[in-house]
């Protein structure tokens, strides 16, 4: 089914949410993704991805309190909800099983 | 520092598409990226930055739900729209006549145009391969005349292509003027026609009803006749097979071999009958006139059509062209001849008048008649538009409550939009009812009447013509529409006047400024083309026409022709000619002097030796022609003024007697001078010209008519030529009737611009009225103070009149200077002979409708003087 499987990109976004946990919001999580990957990445991509992840209740969000900044409007904060913590970790244990199940010649003297 | 702001027009986008829940976090994420980029890449990074990113949001996510408009407008708000226009136009029932009347007017002139444009374009389109189907065309450049293209080709142009080119399919060649008189059995019938080479059927979509399309035209002395011919000749009886004889210039009898169906009106390609290529081929090279006849240089009689294959480019054959007359041209420094190419669609309307081989409208010609029937149908169109937005002001309270009951800025518009349809629909049926009424007249007008088109209303006509109807509608309606929807509620419930309806904006000035300098320009224009018509058709040609009947000779021997005439008593003097001068016909011939080398083309007419006592042509020197015989050796000529100039041959008393050489190395004596008189049209400059006397080749006789009694005289002559020649019908017109008809197209231009100016009058003029009315109800209170302060009623039209004099003034300052521009630099430009454009033709145009300006006011303004002041003013 569609709305179970993670895309790549989904997966990075919502460890971000979670990694940020209460700071998590558009721009911050674009920060974040920069930084940990190194890959530019565009707000409205982001944007598109939060909606979709939202839409599939992967995450949740709330409207934050108006601050000086951003002309006074509001930051729309995320949260990764109860769904969206089991499909990680489904995702997790999935890679996981997949890691212990590589015999260790494969990556002999890389790790 | 004031504070760097990101663009606020990305920002309106941005509110406009986004999803309301969704705008307060997109936009402060671009808000915080935007001062990000500010401080880190400096303000134009920033600004473009966040443009890019507002057209990046524009996702589907993002988007709001537009509401869909359509289901807004109920069935019950259309029935309430409906009422209240309907309403509206019955109780304004001046405003709305002027509209439907001069919107009618000027769109049955719109109707005319559409059914004539479609009927243009449906020319040539029932041939199957019309897409792939050309004609050769000539560029024909001369040391003398320059540049200049014909429709026509030589006929050595179309044997080259036949079998020199793998993309050349199916050329046709064509002759034109294939005259003769047909007989069969006891029947004799004259007859005209093409000569075509054997691929016609092949090539065109005529319909052959009998006989075979591969064989018809492939023998020599094969006939093709049309179906209705093949009715008046052979009546019931099968005509395939069947021997006629036949006088004519290359055959004496033929074989019916096909009947083909006549064909369609819209077609370029016209004729009777249609004979064999190979009866012309075979004659020529019997009479061993091959070198002549088809000739490079010969390309004045001949059309050449052919199929291009579907996978060939038009640039590969323009190529093969191009090389050929390179390779023809050479060696010839006083012609040179360039091949090209039209597209069979391209021929009507085309552009390309020289030797068509059938009916020939110009583009240019449409797209002038197109733009000044636009012109009219925009004046037409402001009317509406300027009354509406004048009158705004009694909707203005609808509009209001309309709006408080929850009416959006696009109800309002689309209900006055609606209103206008309405108007214009009505304005269609009557813009119909009229095209009806006057295509006769229409039809007459030259450039439909040669058989061009019919104006024949098509059922599917019907779909241009609801369009133009809608556009019409839609264009006059926008601009009063717009200002309503645009009304402020509290403003017009609370009884003030928005500012833009009280005093006349500038859009409305505009608006009747254009009619009057329409107006003006056509009545301008009107009265030079009247002008120059008169002054074409009585200019003085250097030679008598009064009372001289010319008689087409069809062929027929001129002496018996002229012996029979001359028993008719009332007739004075006769004498043939080859062709009627200042007529637009002309005859030319290659002229040597003693140089052999300057050879020049001059002008000619064959006549006999009445010739210039029955044209009152004077003689500068020598005498007239003696009488000879056909056979003798030096022929006669007389040669005018320019021509003695044009070869240095002295005055005219030396160049008596001076041999002259024509073409075929063939000597002439001159035995006469006569002076410059008008050989061609009066259009151009006299050139050199010279009369021959031949006894043969005359085409048309001319005789002195002595008696008042006219229809006596033309019956007796009608039956004289009866006992002449039966076949041919007399035809017999006035010399001065035949230069009229040269000029006809001065006429032609002279009616259109009348008949459009008339039309840009009244619409104008209508307008007028309805601002008059309007002014003058609405300054009645002004009005009536002051008469009962003691103004006069002069007084009165001076003030109501003097806006629109004074927009009449601006108009015309647009208009005069801007139509004699266009008519000394365009029209008249190219004439040799021309009146010269005076102050009163250039003042009538404003004086027109100054003077209607003032009858219209004073009407006006002598229906309020008869109102008792105390009636309006009583309520103050």
């Amino acid at each position: 089914m569609k709305g179970t499987n993670l895309g790549e990109f989904e997966e990075i976004v919502m460890l971000t949410i979670a990694s940020l946990s209460q700071q998590a919001y558009s721009v911050t999580i674009c920060d974040e993704i920069e930084r940990i990957t190194g890959r530019s990445v565009k707000l409205g991509v982001v944007h598109s991805v939060l909606n979709r992840l939202e839409s599939k209740g992967m995450i949740g969000s709330h409207l934050g309190d108006p601050t000086a900044e951003r002309g006074g409007r509001r930051k729309r904060f995320f949260e990764v909800s109860n769904t969206g913590k089991a499909a990680l970790i489904a995702a997790k244990s999935q890679r996981d099983q997949l890691w212990n199940s590589i015999p260790d010649v494969v990556f002999n003297g890389l790790k | 520092m004031m504070r760097q702001k990101p663009p606020k027009w990305a920002d309106r986008l941005l509110k406009w598409y986004c999803k309301p829940e969704r705008l307060e976090d997109l936009q402060g994420d671009l808000i915080e990226y935007f001062e990000r980029n500010l401080q880190t890449k400096g303000p134009w990074f920033a600004q473009i930055s966040y443009v890019l990113e507002v057209f990046y949001f524009m996702r589907l996510y993002a988007f709001r739900k537009f509401k869909p408009q359509g289901t807004m407008y109920s069935i019950h708000l259309l029935a309430n729209y409906w009422k209240t226009s309907i309403r509206n136009i019955a109780r304004n029932k001046l405003f709305s006549t002027i509209n439907i009347v001069g919107l009618g007017i000027s769109m049955s002139v719109g109707i005319v145009m559409i059914v004539f444009l479609a009927e243009l374009l449906s020319y040539d389109k029932f041939h199957r391969n019309g897409d792939h189907i050309y004609r050769l065309v000539n560029t024909h450049w001369d040391h003398q005349q320059g540049e200049s293209r014909f429709a026509s080709t030589s006929a050595l142009a179309g044997y080259k292509l036949m079998d020199s080119h793998s993309a050349i399919r199916d050329v046709v060649l064509f002759r034109k003027y294939f005259k003769g008189i047909i007989s069969w059995q006891e029947k004799s019938l004259a007859i005209n026609g093409l000569y075509a080479s054997e691929n016609f059927f092949s090539l065109f979509s005529f319909d052959l009803l009998k006989g075979d399309p591969n064989t018809a035209l492939k023998n020599p002395n094969s006939l093709v006749i049309t179906e209705s011919f093949a009715k008046k000749m052979f009546g019931e009886e099968n005509p395939l097979g069947q021997m006629v004889s036949i006088q004519s210039q290359y055959m004496d009898q033929a074989v019916i071999a096909g009947v083909v169906a006549d064909p369609p009106l819209h077609s370029h390609i016209q004729f009777n009958s249609l004979v064999s290529f190979s009866t012309f081929e075979n004659k020529v090279k019997a009479n061993d006139d091959i070198a002549s006849m088809f000739h490079w240089n010969n390309m004045w009689m001949y059309h050449v059509y052919f199929r291009l294959a579907d996978e060939a480019s038009e640039g590969d054959v323009q190529k093969f062209l191009d090389e050929m007359s390179a390779e023809q041209n050479e060696g010839n420094e006083y012609v040179k001849i360039n091949l090209g190419l039209q597209k069979l669609g391209d021929i009507i309307p085309g552009d390309i008048e020289n030797n068509s081989i059938g009916p020939y409208v110009s583009k240019k010609l449409v797209l002038t008649l197109l733009l000044l029937t636009g012109l009219v149908l925009l004046a037409a169109s402001f009317n509406y538009t300027n009354l509406s937005v004048a009158r705004a002001l009694g909707r203005a309270r609808e509009v209001g409550v309309r709006k408080v009951l929850g009416a959006t800025k696009a109800h309002i518009f689309t209900q006055f939009i609606f209103e206008a349809l309405i108007l214009t629909l009505l304005a269609t049926c009557l813009a119909f009812c009229i095209f009806y009424f006057v295509r006769d007249q229409w039809l007459q007008m030259g450039f439909f009447s040669r058989n061009l088109a019919t104006l024949d209303f098509q059922i599917e006509y019907l779909v241009p013509l609801v369009a133009f109807a809608l556009i019409m509608g839609t264009l006059s309606g926008f601009l009063p529409s717009f200002l309503l929807a645009r009304t402020r509620v509290l403003q017009v419930l609370k009884n003030k006047i928005p500012a833009r309806f009280s005093s006349g904006p500038g859009v409305q000035i505009f608006l009747i400024v254009f009619q009057y300098v329409l107006s003006i320009a056509f009545i301008i224009g009107a009265t030079i083309s009247y002008k120059q018509f008169i002054y074409t058709t009585t200019y003085d040609l250097g030679f008598a026409t009064e009372n001289i009947l010319t008689v087409n000779l069809w062929g027929n021997d001129a002496d018996l022709v002229k012996k029979g005439f001359s028993e008719v008593p009332e007739i004075g003097r006769v004498s043939a000619s080859g062709i009627l001068l200042s007529t637009g016909e002309q005859w030319g011939e290659h002229l040597k002097y003693e140089d052999p080398h300057d050879s020049i083309i001059v002008y000619l007419n064959t006549v006999d030796e009445h010739y210039i006592d029955l044209y009152d042509i004077p003689l500068l020197a020598g005498s007239n022609f003696r009488h000879t015989t056909k056979d003798s050796e030096v022929q006669q000529v007389m040669v005018n003024e320019k021509l003695l100039e044009r070869f240095d041959l002295g005055t005219p008393t030396e160049a008596v007697g001076k041999r002259l050489k024509v073409e075929g190395n063939q000597a002439v004596e001159i035995v006469g001078v006569i002076p410059n008189i008008q050989y061609a049209t009066v259009e151009s400059e006299t050139e050199p010209f010279l009369l021959k006397y031949q006894n043969e080749d005359y085409q048309v006789i001319g005789l002195k008519i002595n008696s008042p009694d006219l229809p006596v005289v033309i019956e007796k002559l009608e039956k004289a030529w009866d006992n002449i020649d039966p076949i041919h019908p007399f035809t017999a017109h006035f010399y001065q009737d035949r230069i009229s008809e040269t000029y006809k197209r001065y006429y032609e231009q002279m009616k259109m611009v009348g008949f459009l100016a008339f039309l840009s009058i009244v619409i104008a003029a209508m307008g007028m009225l309805g601002m008059a009315v309007y002014t003058t109800e609405s300054r009645m209170k002004e009005v009536s103070i002051r008469k009962v302060l003691g103004a006069s009623a002069q007084q009165l039209v001076v003030l109501l009149s003097s806006r629109f004099i004074w927009m009449i003034l601006a108009a015309s300052l647009i208009a005069v200077p801007a139509t004699y521009f266009v008519f000394e630099q365009m029209v008249l430009r190219d004439h040799v002979h021309r009146i010269t454009i005076g102050l009163f033709d250039l003042t009538i145009g404003t004086i027109i409708p100054l003077f209607i300006c003032v009858i219209i006011i004073s009407w006006q303004v002598r229906r309020i003087a008869r109102t008792n002041p105390s009636d309006t003013l009583r309520d103050e």
